[in-house]
């Protein structure tokens, strides 16, 4: 993990992804102040269980009311997502403001790879068992 | 030439240098392994019998590269990290450094070696071809010649010129999609209400009126799809170890797939009743995951097989574990009516 500038000709993450994040949240949530349809999951209302995303659509409408327990036992792990991207999006504003180096992962062992992988596959997973646990 | 190596007290192999290369990456052997090849007089550890700095050669049609390896922008061979340097925001080998710094000064660019033979698809070629014929070629080389589509594509050189591409052919693609759908429901009510009356005028106008605000909206949600999907599927490539380019790569395989396959929206499946929209569905969606399974497998030099989990991940995790269950019932079933004949 090292902090630097960016280098020529590399892409610049953070204002690509700050204008991305922005303009799908902003979609987002107009679409759901707006009241359209949000698709129904098939695997849910068949086995009548939830599926590693369910949840996400009313853990995102009560966190934008700020309701933010209410909005973790819906999905905790979109929850944490929004909070990940809300921090990363500060992060970007900020270095691009203030022109600060950025923070890149240049030198990644193969072990810290899989390492990285595997707590991403865990933590689905034990998400997912909190959402078939909570019965959402 | 194949190689054989030493592991405790045995001698195994003789295996190639990519599967030997496979082998350092793994961790099962090292720099210090004792290994011997025809032609060798003795036994001889690794790092003397083939020095580092060589790299390992760009894996061909259906095998990986080694796993966390980087590839050498000047030379295409693929390298472990601590032996590649950055120049210009891309990868270079360390033995490769010198002479391109050489050539650099001498008035040059930075080579790209690994890219020379990578010049598509048609569409990074517009210029010269002109914007329309470009398109067109790029959506019947994706479509018909995939394979050949992404073993040509050039894998760096922006973001712009795959966003434009998905930004026309994607929002043609869904603009035409809508006004099919808006003729094909014209057609059916006006069979089912009076074709003359006030309620058949409103929705008429109302499906008119959505697709002139989709001339507007559409260039906007190609882009901001073009960036998620991209997204989304890279960090999935991630996950699934098939991230051996960065994102640029991604994104570029992920355009160039969704924008052609948007295109075929042009044809009137909705004026087909009933079953026209479904077939377009299914049409348009197994298409795209072909095309970016084959898209990944390509540009990243990745197995069919990674490719196909990672394009398949996202689907899984959300809702597709339904259809694996019906999948299974179903073979159980017919599984229990052979074993009744």
């Amino acid at each position: 993990m090292t902090w630097r500038r960016l280098r020529p000709g590399e892409l610049n993450h953070e204002a690509i992804w700050l204008v991305v994040s922005v303009a799908t949240l902003f979609g987002v949530w107009l679409w759901l102040h707006l009241a359209y349809p949000v698709p129904q999951c098939m695997f849910h209302r068949v086995t009548g269980l939830a599926c590693p995303t369910c949840g996400v659509t009313r853990c995102l409408r009560h966190a934008f009311h700020g309701e933010w327990k209410v909005a973790a036992a819906f999905n905790p792990l979109a929850l944490i997502g929004l909070a990940f991207g809300a921090g990363y999006n500060l992060y970007a504003a900020a270095v691009l403001v203030f022109r600060m180096p950025r923070l890149r992962f240049d030198r990644l062992s193969p072990l810290t790879r899989a390492g990285i992988r595997f707590a991403a596959i865990a933590t689905i997973l034990a998400n997912w068992a909190w959402l078939l646990w909570m019965r959402v | 030439m194949n190689w054989y190596y030493a592991l405790g007290d045995q001698r195994q192999g003789p295996i190639p240098d990519s599967e030997l290369d496979a082998l350092i990456a793994a961790g099962t052997i090292n720099e210090d392994t004792l290994v011997w090849r025809e032609g060798m007089a003795d036994w001889t550890a690794l790092r003397i019998a083939r020095p580092p700095g060589q790299g390992a050669p760009a894996p061909g049609p259906g095998q990986e590269a080694p796993a966390g390896w980087i590839r050498c922008t000047a030379t295409g061979r693929y390298f472990p990290p601590e032996e590649i340097v950055y120049l210009d925001g891309k990868p270079y080998s360390a033995a490769a450094k010198a002479a391109v710094l050489q050539g650099v000064m001498q008035g040059g660019s930075l080579p790209d070696q690994g890219d020379l033979d990578r010049g598509g698809p048609p569409w990074e070629k517009r210029e010269q071809l002109g914007i329309p014929k470009a398109a067109w070629e790029t959506i019947k080389a994706v479509l018909f010649n995939p394979f050949e589509t992404f073993d040509n594509m050039k894998r760096t050189g922006g973001l712009d010129s795959p966003l434009l591409y998905m930004i026309i052919t994607g929002s043609i693609g869904m603009i035409s999609g809508m006004i099919w759908n808006w003729l094909g429901q014209m057609m059916f009510r006006s069979f089912v209400t009076n074709p003359q009356g006030s309620a058949f005028a409103f929705q008429t106008a109302v499906g008119g009126g959505m697709i002139l605000v989709f001339l507007v909206v559409a260039p906007i949600i190609c882009a901001i799809r073009a960036f998620v999907g991209a997204g989304i599927l890279h960090l999935s490539l991630m996950i699934c170890g098939g991230a051996r380019q960065p994102f640029e790569t991604t994104f570029r395989s992920y355009c160039y797939c969704g924008g052609s396959v948007a295109a075929l929206q042009i044809l009137p499946f909705q004026l087909i009743p009933v079953v026209g929209p479904i077939i377009a569905a299914f049409l348009v969606g197994i298409w795209e995951i072909v095309a970016n399974c084959i898209g990944f497998a390509r540009s990243h030099e990745i197995g069919m097989g990674r490719a196909v989990l990672a394009v398949l991940l996202p689907t899984i995790v959300c809702c597709t574990i339904f259809i694996l269950i019906l999948v299974s019932v179903f073979g159980a079933v017919a599984a229990s009516q052979g074993i009744h004949h």
